[in-house]
């Protein structure tokens, strides 16, 4: 089963159409028609063309492509994506300036090239964060007036 | 010569003060290698939101001819594109760099980068308001099928696979669908409260643009890129400039080839410049050369791309249509000022409208001057760290994101539709017809809902979406449009089998 997805045109028909049969169910399943004309109407093409996509990838190559296909490097994605969702969760909570200044440290932190023991390395990436919060607070705080939720901290 | 009637709005400090700064951030976000001009200036949307119409949209369009021209720095020192409006500058700019010669190269860049800019922003100036009349002819039907000839276009011409740009331009379309019906006024999708005023575009316009780029930034951040930089080496800048002027031919092909791919809707300057260069070649006594360090081959395909850029704004303006990617997001820089395309541009808001392009005439002189300097101090824009990036757009986007309608469910939205986009990305799906089609979607909606209460009032809603010469024209264009991509990509199937 997982071989017929080892093609990126395969595993793009087979999301689109996840999709496209959510979007279906979505506008069509207990619905009012007034209301959900155009989304229906939206969804249908949707399916038809990813009918299509499935039928195009399914159809070339049969299962010749079987090699490995890495999409994603996870391992190096994954401490990002952390970073990134609790800095979303937590940003009205603890507020917006503490969530950034830490999430941009951490950024620099995991992903710098030198050790993350290095204490110049470590100085560095602290100045840098430092100075960046301080022009944003500035530029958004004082200049633009965009007052953003200042959670528990700041 | 109603654009000299505005002439003097641009030469306000205030005014001077953005053009400048706009095409400096420009030059040097562009330079930086993996960073999208469409990005950039996506980036800087809701910081226009605070300031007035004309003040945002010149920010905006010194962004957009700058970001096009910086490409060219990291093409030529580091042979990475900054864009892909500058594949084909590298390929005799960076042959130049290896001679020795990166300034002398830059200077061309930056002097090409001027004549066909100018050229292209005196389309801009004299094909936009005819076009813009022709809009007053428009009624429901016509708009409709306005919105869909532009998700259309650009889903097709603009994307490598026709399936998947549908996809991706009905996949916006989908989106725009969430929140309140626009005649009905009732909601649809809301599963969540943070849906309950739809999706905002600047929410979209980062998330689909901002968030894969951060993805992919630190994704590569500790990929071992031992790029060496390549020293500028010594250039006579007056000299290399009157050269640049003298190569007539080199200049004129690129800034036709230019303008003419830019009127295309969804074309882009990627496609500019590598015809450009190619016809350059053609028409070159010494084809042999190109390649191989050639100037007319930067000049050519540098010209192209800025040309590409005023007449990218033309079908924009007007139709509603962008030209390119990064028009498609200057629409939505557009939209959140309460501009939208068509006469009224021209009548209602063209002290906005003129004083914005006029402001890109002057652009192209700073363009220049900055440009100039900078070929000189550009080494330095090729060592930030791609993990530095990576931080400061992660947070503008969250702040730029929060800043519009200072709603948390805006960030919400924008990371999950970014997060959504970098793994569509990764399959061959492109932002472009996704957000084009969250920005068209609302119109081709309500025109659609109009014109289907008028149609069922008279001859059937069928007969009124199809009848007339305006309707039959643009459904016409629609299906040349995808007709024309499925011919191009099974052509291009094909010659890969044969190769294969």
């Amino acid at each position: 089963m997982m071989k017929a997805f080892q093609s990126k045109d395969r595993m793009a028909a087979f999301y689109a159409l996840v999709i496209a049969i959510v979007l279906l169910i979505a506008s069509f399943y207990g619905t009012d028609a007034e209301v959900y004309l155009f989304p229906r109407i939206t969804a249908t093409f949707i399916t038809v063309l990813a009918l299509i996509l499935a039928y195009d990838a399914f159809k070339q190559g049969g299962f010749s492509e079987q090699r490995e296909i890495v999409l994603v490097d996870w391992k190096t994605l994954l401490p990002g994506l952390a970073v990134g969702i609790i800095y979303v969760l937590l940003l009205e909570r603890v507020g917006f300036y503490t969530c950034s200044f830490f999430a941009f440290f951490a950024i620099c932190m995991i992903y710098g090239k030198r050790s993350l023991f290095d204490p110049r390395a470590f100085v560095l990436k602290l100045l840098v964060t430092t100075v960046t919060l301080i022009v944003l607070y500035v530029l958004f705080w004082k200049l633009l007036n965009v007052r953003t939720p200042t959670g528990i901290l700041f | 010569m109603d654009f000299l009637n505005y002439f003097g709005n641009v030469f306000t400090f205030y005014h001077m003060a953005l053009l400048i700064g706009g095409t400096f951030a420009g030059l040097v976000l562009g330079a930086l290698p993996g960073l999208s001009p469409t990005m950039a200036v996506a980036l800087m949307i809701p910081f226009t939101f605070h300031m007035e119409p004309a003040a945002g949209l010149i920010l905006l369009g010194a962004m957009y001819t700058a970001t096009v021209a910086g490409g060219a720095i990291s093409a030529i020192l580091v042979n990475v594109p900054g864009a892909p409006a500058n594949i084909a500058t590298a390929m005799d700019g960076h042959q130049l760099a290896n001679q020795g010669r990166a300034a002398e190269a830059l200077y061309y860049c930056f002097t090409s980068s001027f004549v066909g800019g100018v050229l292209g922003i005196f389309v801009l100036i004299f094909f936009t308001p005819p076009l813009a009349d022709l809009a007053l002819k428009f009624g429901p039907t016509e708009l409709f099928w306005i919105a869909i000839l532009g998700i259309t276009i650009i889903g097709t011409i603009g994307s490598k696979s026709v399936i998947k740009g549908l996809l991706s331009g009905l996949f916006g379309i989908a989106l725009s669908t969430i929140g309140a019906n626009p005649m009905l006024g009732e909601d649809r999708f809301v599963y969540s409260e943070h849906l309950e005023s739809g999706i905002h575009i600047v929410a979209a316009l980062i998330g689909l643009f901002a968030v894969p780029q951060i993805l992919t930034l630190i994704e590569q951040a500790r990929e071992d890129k031992s790029t060496s930089v390549y020293a500028l080496g010594e250039s006579k800048l007056v000299r290399a400039v009157l050269y640049n002027l003298g190569r007539i031919k080199a200049l004129t092909i690129g800034s036709l080839v230019g303008i003419i791919v830019g009127v295309i809707p969804g074309a882009g300057g990627q496609i500019a410049g590598l015809v450009a260069y190619d016809q350059a070649r053609k028409l070159s006594r010494k084809p042999e050369n190109f390649g191989k360090g050639e100037p007319d081959g930067v000049i050519a395909a540098e010209s192209a791309n800025n040309a590409m850029v005023g007449p990218s704004l033309v079908p924009l303006l007007t139709l509603s249509i962008p030209g390119s990617p990064t028009a498609a997001v200057l629409l939505g820089g557009l939209l959140i000022h309460g501009l939208f395309p068509g006469p009224d541009l021209f009548t209602i808001h063209a002290e906005v409208t003129w004083t914005f392009i006029d402001s890109l005439l002057v652009a192209q002189v700073f363009m220049l001057i900055i440009g100039l300097i900078l070929s000189r101090h550009s080494g330095w824009i090729m060592k930030i760290p791609g993990h530095y990036m990576a931080a400061t757009i992660f947070i503008l986007a969250a702040f730029g994101t929060y800043s519009i309608q200072s709603s948390y469910s805006d960030v919400l939205v924008m990371a999950t539709l970014g997060v959504f986009m970098y793994f569509a990305a990764k399959l061959g799906f492109s932002p472009a017809p996704v957000v084009l089609g969250i920005i068209l979607g609302p119109i081709a909606e309500d025109n659609f809902l109009q014109g289907k209460l008028i149609g069922e009032s008279g001859d059937g809603v069928f007969s009124y979406f199809t009848s007339g010469v305006l309707n039959t024209s643009l459904i016409v264009m629609c299906i040349v449009s995808i007709g024309y991509s499925v011919y191009s990509e099974s052509k291009a199937r094909k010659m890969r089998d044969r190769v294969a």
